[in-house]
């Protein structure tokens, strides 16, 4: 009698336990600004909405980092869920390290903008950025509306540039070759080069140190380039001194891509995770956190007029097209040239 | 640089002072609010040797680094040869110097460390060859010549340093302790050998030591220290025979310490009993010492000899070391050594026995109360 | 009983070398897997191929080793990591070694404070003590303004090679003092004095014996600095303003940021031969010194 009731209510409580004991789901982003965004705009509700699923978020500096932890975990992966940049996501695709995805897995990737589906990597567009030009508005006190604005004398020295391999550098490359009226840029850099060496004597550092926003939000330096969404959340922060601007003549974007770690522990937690990341609600609350264009096309109508005059959402038009895989087989190549002939020019 | 030397050298042989080559003018030394030498004043003759002796602590060897010039006196004036040295510096002092430790510079050879003074005097390379030649024959270290410091022993160490030291000629020859790291037998043939240098070479010379021996074996005169004070300055038969307080006689050879008094008609008395001295006597409570070997030990019954100083007192032990037989003797509440010559048919008393001490009266030093 | 000691004094040396592997094992262990194997994994992926956009194909190839050592960017890199890192060294020696001999020379209570004082910027990151730079260098900052003071025109300080080379060096200063003062040992100032007596000025007992007895210290310190100066990237890559590339930007940029990892390893390897030898030429150096 006594043991009976005993082992029964042992299972009683098993069962208990497993019902309330919650999935977990590793996400790994990039740490810092982006990771504080993310836990707010998407961790959190997320979780609010799934109390069965747990999701720990890890974060690391950068895409190489995130690839070299897949690397490293092949045998025995931790991470379910990752955001990258979409190069190394392709890098990670070839390597087998990400599992296939497409409609089967959520219904939302039909429903994404063309860029956002890369063919030959098994991972999709979850936010897209832009290059935009920043300003420290103490000194450079009328907003400039074109990429031209770095070329201004007056900025001698005062010019802060992230030099390639950073992909700033070669995303600022492909504007500055369509500024100088080159073809497309797997048709030759070489008006692009040449435009940039005429910026050279211009640039104070092609390695801003912590990042590019913060010299110029601190007047270090006057004008330069970074990426929008970072933009946009410095400048909130920074009393009115950084001046962010997407000039007219349009930009380019870059892409993090969303993926499922292939044979990753979590199994459909990951997926019901990834729907809910891509799905126009959540894709609207972090373009209005973070000020990412949306992936989602269905988004958009769903992002405030305010939130979206700061992203490239509206202008989507108006971005070159990239593909980064294509720019990833003349990256070398675009490389050599800005070490040879660019930054000796600066000296 | 050479001719202002030799100048010098010249100006100093004619100098009216005479004798005297180093001199120590009312020199003091103060290390924060430590006055370690409060006034010095002596000098030395040329061609002689002098050592400062004391126990550690008392000056000997901060006077002899302001002499060489490694510290700065913070008051008086040092010459040599007439020639105010005071303050300036080391290398132009002209000073050869004999460290403790021997310090000898260990990247170099034998022959390159005595080598070393006469190529800061700019000699010319053959000179100087000859010059070492010679040095190291004279310590009898020609066949090491080409050997790093560290692959000699203690002894060869030291004659490289006395030959590093005396080949530049210098006008002083300092010693800071230079027997201290040898052992026994060393240092006996080193005393030897250093003194016997000195006098070929006619040099003066300032020998630092704690050892009395040393001091007395060694040098022309002795200055004893404590305290940064000169106590006595002598030559060593003055400092042993006529110490001029109780601490040098105490510090020079060994010594007994009676008390007596000296009444008002001058008689000198020890436990009641008369004791003859020579000289003056100081009125008054004193302190009377007799070295443990000037004094003769006899059994009660035998008559005293006349004409010596006699105390009786009770034999409380004797050790037997060979050519000497050290004796305790009690005399009042004090107790007292007497060393004998042994010989061959002459027994001591037993002990407990009642014995009588004897000594001369000129073997009687007499020192106030008090004077320590 | 006087079979005991026989039987022990048999076995005391086998005992002994049991105990003596036993203790040696952890560390050989830890060594062969924290050590030895990256090392070879690394030296693998330099001969194999790296892929466009990061990826790695196993393959055995030299065309990561033929291209680096055929393009004159390449050999101008390594050219400039020697030699930065060279002039890193000797401007840190010249600095530190009148500090290491005082320090030497000091005493007491005096002589931990100073060291406590010299080894502090070593509890310090070097990221933090790279922007205390940086705010000194800039444009605004105190050092030009002075220089503009006297009327002159200050030459670029920062995001130059001039800005690696002050930030370097007074980062490298901590160990080339540290090792200097190692290598103090056989400095007996009685040997210094003995010079002096002999009639040696200050200069010519530095040059004549200070110098030489304190010559193993330089070796070790400036073996040290140079092997910190060649591997360090976080200075180089805050003060150099993209402009200064040097083997460990290089290898960061290629490990990070393009994701060429066989060409990063071929980097890592060229520098491992050049610490190789630094040291070769170290043990030379105290061969000839003993």
């Amino acid at each position: 009698m006594k043991n009976r009731s005993l082992a029964a209510s042992a299972a009683v409580l098993a069962l208990t336990a497993g019902a309330v004991q919650a999935e977990t789901v590793v996400l790994s982003a990039y740490s810092g600004i982006f990771e504080e965004n993310y836990r707010a705009a998407v961790v959190e509700p997320f979780m609010e909405a799934h109390p069965d699923i747990d999701v720990e978020f890890y974060g690391m500096p950068n895409s190489a980092q995130m690839l070299g932890t897949l690397r490293a975990q092949k045998s025995a992966p931790q991470i379910d869920v990752m955001i990258l940049d979409v190069s190394v996501a392709k890098a990670a695709t070839d390597e087998g390290l990400f599992a296939p995805l497409d409609e089967s897995v959520t219904a939302h990737v039909a429903d994404l903008y063309p860029q956002a589906r890369v063919e030959g990597v098994n991972a999709v567009g979850v936010t897209f950025d832009n290059l935009v030009m920043l300003y420290n508005t103490d000194k450079v006190t009328e907003a400039p509306t074109s990429w031209e604005a770095l070329w201004d004398p007056q900025w001698k020295g005062q010019v802060s540039i992230p030099a390639v391999p950073d992909i700033q550098g070669t995303t600022l490359t492909i504007i500055a070759n369509r500024l100088a009226g080159g073809e497309g840029y797997m048709d030759g850099m070489e008006p692009g080069i040449a435009k940039l060496m005429e910026l050279a004597p211009n640039v104070q550092t092609w390695e801003p140190r912590p990042d590019v926003y913060q010299p110029i939000s601190s007047g270090t330096a006057a004008i330069g380039i970074g990426w929008n969404a970072r933009a946009q959340v410095y400048a909130d922060k920074s009393d009115g001194k950084l001046g962010v601007v997407l000039p007219e003549e349009g930009s380019g974007f870059q892409i993090n891509v969303i993926g499922l770690v292939q044979d990753a522990p979590a199994g459909d937690a990951a997926k019901t995770f990834l729907d809910y990341a891509l799905s126009p609600e959540v894709q609207a609350r972090f373009t209005e956190t973070m000020f990412y264009a949306p992936t989602n096309q269905k988004a958009a109508a769903l992002v405030s007029e305010a939130a979206l005059e700061r992203t490239a959402a509206g202008s989507m038009d108006e971005m070159i097209p990239i593909n980064w895989l294509e720019v990833a087989t003349i990256r070398d190549a675009v490389t050599e040239q800005w070490r040879r002939r660019i930054i000796p020019l600066s000296r | 640089m050479m001719v202002e030397r030799a100048m010098a050298a010249e100006a100093a042989l004619g100098t009216p002072e005479g004798p005297d080559h180093l001199v120590l003018s009312e020199v003091g030394m103060t290390f924060g609010t430590l006055d370690v030498i409060p006034s010095l004043s002596l000098s030395v003759r040329r061609g002689e040797m002098v050592a400062f002796l004391g126990p550690s602590g008392c000056g000997k060897t901060t006077t002899l680094r302001m002499i060489a010039g490694l510290l700065d006196p913070t008051r008086g004036r040092i010459s040599v040869g007439g020639r105010d040295i005071t303050h300036l510096p080391v290398h132009d002092r002209d000073m050869g110097m004999v460290f403790q430790s021997y310090a000898l510079f260990p990247h170099m050879t034998v022959a390159q460390n005595v080598a070393f003074g006469l190529e800061m005097r700019r000699m010319a390379k053959v000179e100087i060859r000859a010059r070492v030649e010679r040095a190291l024959a004279m310590v009898q270290l020609g066949h090491l010549a080409g050997r790093k410091p560290k692959a000699l022993s203690g002894g060869q160490q030291q004659r490289v340093a006395l030959a590093r030291a005396l080949v530049v000629e210098p006008s002083i020859l300092l010693l800071d302790e230079p027997l201290s790291n040898l052992d026994a037998k060393l240092r006996d043939e080193m005393r030897v050998q250093i003194r016997s240098l000195q006098q070929q070479s006619g040099i003066t010379a300032v020998f630092v030591t704690h050892d009395q021996v040393e001091a007395l074996s060694m040098c022309d005169r002795i200055v004893v220290m404590r305290g940064g004070h000169v106590e006595q300055y002598g030559t060593p038969n003055e400092i042993y025979e006529r110490p001029a307080t109780p601490f040098v006689a105490s510090f020079v050879g060994r010594t007994n310490r009676l008390s007596g008094r000296v009444d008002p008609s001058g008689r000198l008395l020890i436990e009641g009993r008369p004791v003859a001295a020579e000289g003056r006597l100081p009125e008054g409570a004193v302190e009377v010492l007799v070295r443990p070997h000037r004094m003769s030990l006899r059994a009660a019954s035998e008559e005293p000899p006349a004409g010596l100083n006699s105390l009786p007192g009770v034999l409380t032990g004797a050790t037997f070391v060979g050519d000497l037989i050290q004796a305790t003797v009690r005399i009042g509440a004090g107790e007292i050594t007497v060393e004998q010559l042994t010989r061959r048919r002459s027994g001591l008393p037993e002990p407990g026995s009642a014995v009588t001490v004897a000594w001369e009266a000129g073997d009687t030093m007499v020192y106030p109360e008090g004077r320590a | 009983m006087t079979a005991v000691p026989a039987v022990s004094a048999g076995r005391r040396p086998m005992g002994g070398q049991q105990v003596a592997v036993a203790l040696l094992l952890p560390i050989a262990l830890i060594n062969v897997v924290g050590f030895m194997l990256p090392i070879f994994n690394l030296a693998r992926y330099s001969f194999n191929r790296a892929t466009v956009g990061g990826g790695i194909e196993n393959v055995l190839t030299l065309q990561n080793w033929t291209g680096l050592l055929g393009d004159p960017f390449y050999l101008q890199l390594i050219l400039n990591s020697v030699f930065v890192s060279l002039g890193v060294t000797l401007c840190a020696l010249i600095l530190s070694y009148p500090i290491a001999l005082y320090l030497h020379r000091a005493s007491g209570s005096w002589r931990t404070f100073l060291t406590v004082l010299v080894i502090s910027p070593l509890l310090t990151s070097a990221v933090v003590r790279t922007y205390g730079w940086i705010a000194i260098l800039a444009e605004e900052g105190p050092v030009v303004s002075a220089i503009r003071g006297m009327g002159l025109t200050p030459p670029p300080l920062m995001f130059n090679i001039n800005g690696v080379f002050i930030g370097l060096t007074e980062i490298l200063m901590p160990y080339m003092i540290l090792a200097l003062l190692a290598g103090f040992g056989r400095l007996d100032p009685r040997v210094e004095e003995a010079a002096r007596t002999l009639g040696a000025t200050p200069w010519q007992s530095f040059r004549r014996v200070i110098l030489p007895l304190t010559a193993p210290g330089i070796a070790l310190g400036c073996l040290l600095c140079f092997v910190l100066a060649v591997s360090s990237f976080i200075t180089p890559k805050l003060m150099g303003g993209g402009r200064v590339f040097l083997l460990a930007t290089e290898i960061y940029d290629q490990a990070i940021v393009t994701l060429n990892w066989p060409l990063a390893s071929t980097l890592s390897i060229l520098v491992l031969v050049i610490f190789g030898a630094a040291l070769v030429a170290y043990s030379a150096v105290l061969k000839r010194l003993d």
